[in-house]
């Protein structure tokens, strides 16, 4: 909380109007899929009512209606709830096997850490996308497997980061001053050289966000993600694509509300980036060497 | 080279002094072909502060490295002789997690560098509470008000603002008193501190030296003090190693040794210590020609023979044994030809 008053006073302080524009945004979409099963009911964004099909924007309709006639602002609502479990879980699990594997295999540097990051070098040699499509055709499409996927094809990635500044911590001189002290090696890793890395593990995962928005959207676009009637960006954007001479407004909506939430999201990524850089000379946290 | 059998010599010549709380004998520690300590062997009484000497690369801070178990095992390995920790038994061959046990609880370590040794991202109370939660089990609220307790017995002042500082914002002295309250904060017998002022300028390196003399004077620890600097040794050691390349060359009481070197590089030693000299008089610091030989490939006989003034055709030929002097103490012991028994000088 105090982190958050720190990089709120930082972006004020140094006029970072873009990214003090990014975390407004970010509060708005979070707000709406938080508050998604007040605003709007589960039936009203996924019942068929073909007589509305394709309404224009209106007083009832603000956003207009998709081709089945649900109403596009109770669908954007709960596609933002979708996109942001999906972002949010995806990036949480690949942070924790990330930190796992890659401060593993940086904390003991020997064959089977060789060998481990050498897999890893493997799976990031093909395009991430690939590694999802290929994990959601074998655990079946669906929101549970989206997540799984897009956090799985992200590990490497993470892996890879983190274990070059465990490396380069574990052999200062306050990890042999702890070990004298009586810390073991779980100890020294996870309670006293990890802590070092908070500062690039936040920024790391802010700008990962982004990026499992957009492909969690890309995958679903491919109906990888989760199945109709649910209300996901990407598949509505798929779903609606026919129309888009005709009745623009139902293409572009969920385009646009992903473009911006994705846009927002990179935006605050930059000012974490720009807050942990000790050359950016203010008081906040550290990435270590 | 037969240290094993050679007595262990307690120069603190005190009858009525306890057991030992270290005894190392035949200590020897390698890294890959390189032989750092060769066999090293001393003991350290409650009370007593024992100094180990030597100049870089002489095997003095591996021998600290090797009590606390702290090799690094991808590097180097401990091969032989044996380390007696006074109620905790032989600690060689102990296991990683009783080791673990024992660390910072019967004895602590106080490492060169204080602007390094301290965790950046926590605060100091922090690190120095942990280190008794994790040994004595304390709750968080004890621990912390024992680490402000710790603070002030260092000599912190403000320990209580202090506590709450992150180690950047404290000074090298500073930082060097949190290291010792973590070392000494679960009151351990035995304290290894490894050239612990050379970091700090002199009258901070002063203060620091006689809060360590103070805090074994409350706490009866024995002290395993690694220095270069004689006049460190003078101020605070009652008994004195001198490392050469791996082996002892030398062990005497301070008194004993700093009055009569017997050893030529001990002497060498002592005549490289600057002093004060009155305008007019100066003249050139004189100092031990050469390097500490290639431990890796060590040539036999004497391993100080290629830097000795006084090195003649049987320092070649055989290493000297580390011995009582024919003529003098027979409480202290040097390795070298020139005080052996039956040879010429």
């Amino acid at each position: 909380m105090t982190g958050m008053l720190a990089f709120l006073r930082f972006l004020l302080g140094t006029r970072r109007h873009m990214a003090l524009l990014g975390l407004a945004v970010i509060a708005v979409f979070l707000a709406a899929a938080l508050l998604a099963p007040l605003l709007y009911s589960w039936p009203s964004a996924t019942l068929v009512n073909l007589g509305h099909a394709l309404a224009r924007p209106s007083l009832a309709f603000p956003l207009g209606a998709d081709e089945m006639g649900r109403d596009m602002i109770a669908r954007l609502v709960w596609g933002a709830r979708m996109s942001l479990i999906v972002a949010g879980a995806s990036v949480g699990v690949a942070l924790l096997l990330g930190l796992l594997i890659g401060g593993l295999c940086g904390y003991y540097d020997n064959r089977a850490s060789f060998i481990t990051m050498r897999a890893m070098d493997a799976i990031i040699s093909f395009p991430r996308i690939l590694v999802a499509i290929m994990l959601i055709t074998i655990l079946g499409p669906g929101a549970t497997s989206l997540t799984l996927a897009i956090a799985i094809s992200s590990v490497p990635v993470f892996a890879r980061l983190f274990r070059g500044p465990i490396l380069s911590l574990k052999s200062r001189d306050f990890v042999l001053a702890s070990r004298s002290l009586g810390a073991g090696d779980m100890r020294l890793l996870f309670r006293h050289v990890m802590p070092n890395i908070s500062a690039l593990i936040i920024v790391q995962g802010s700008i990962s966000l982004a990026e499992a928005v957009l492909i969690a959207s890309g995958l679903s676009f491919l109906s990888l993600g989760p199945q109709p009637p649910v209300p996901e960006w990407g598949a509505m954007i798929a779903q609606s694509r026919a129309h888009l001479l005709s009745t623009p407004h139902v293409v572009l909506v969920p385009g646009i509300a992903l473009f911006v939430l994705v846009l927002a999201l990179n935006l605050v990524g930059d000012g974490l980036r720009d807050f942990a850089d000790p050359k950016s000379g203010h008081a906040g946290p550290r990435v270590a060497s | 080279m037969h240290e094993g059998s050679i007595p262990i010599v307690n120069a603190m010549s005190d009858p009525a002094a306890a057991v030992p709380v270290l005894e190392v004998s035949g200590l020897r520690t390698r890294f890959g072909p390189l032989r750092a300590v060769d066999g090293v062997s001393f003991a350290v009484a409650p009370g007593e502060t024992l100094c180990i000497v030597g100049e870089s690369g002489s095997g003095k801070s591996t021998v600290a490295l090797s009590i606390m178990g702290l090799i690094p095992p991808a590097a180097g390995r401990v091969e032989a002789g044996s380390i007696h920790l006074a109620g905790h038994g032989e600690l060689r061959g102990l296991a990683d997690a009783a080791m673990a046990a024992i660390r910072g609880r019967a004895m602590g370590m106080i490492f060169q560098e204080p602007m390094t040794s301290l965790n950046p991202v926590f605060k100091v109370g922090t690190q120095i509470a942990e280190v008794v939660r994790r040994h004595q089990g304390m709750s968080r609220a004890a621990a912390h008000d024992r680490a402000v307790e710790l603070l002030r017995l260092v000599g912190v002042p403000s320990p209580q603002m202090r506590a709450l500082d992150y180690p950047h914002q404290l000074s090298g002295g500073m930082r060097q008193r949190v290291m010792i309250a973590m070392a000494i904060a679960c009151d351990p017998m035995l304290i290894l501190a490894d050239e612990p002022t050379t970091a700090l300028d002199v009258t901070i390196q002063a203060q620091i030296l006689a809060l360590i003399e103070e805090l074994k004077q409350r706490l009866g620890s024995g002290i395993v003090f690694i220095t270069h600097d004689l006049r460190v040794v003078a101020q605070i050691a009652q008994t004195v190693c001198v490392m050469y390349a791996g082996v002892v060359v030398e062990s005497a009481t301070t008194r004993a040794l700093l009055r009569t070197p017997l050893h030529p590089y001990t002497s060498g030693l002592m005549a490289s210590i600057p002093a004060a000299q009155p305008r007019g008089t100066r003249r050139r610091l004189p100092v031990i020609a050469g390097t500490v030989p290639n431990l890796a490939k060590l040539p036999g006989g004497c391993r100080f023979r290629s830097r000795c003034p006084k090195a003649f055709d049987l320092c070649a030929e055989v290493e000297p044994p580390l011995a009582p002097p024919a003529k003098g103490d027979p409480d202290r012991l040097v390795r070298c030809w020139l005080h052996a028994d039956g040879v010429a000088a």
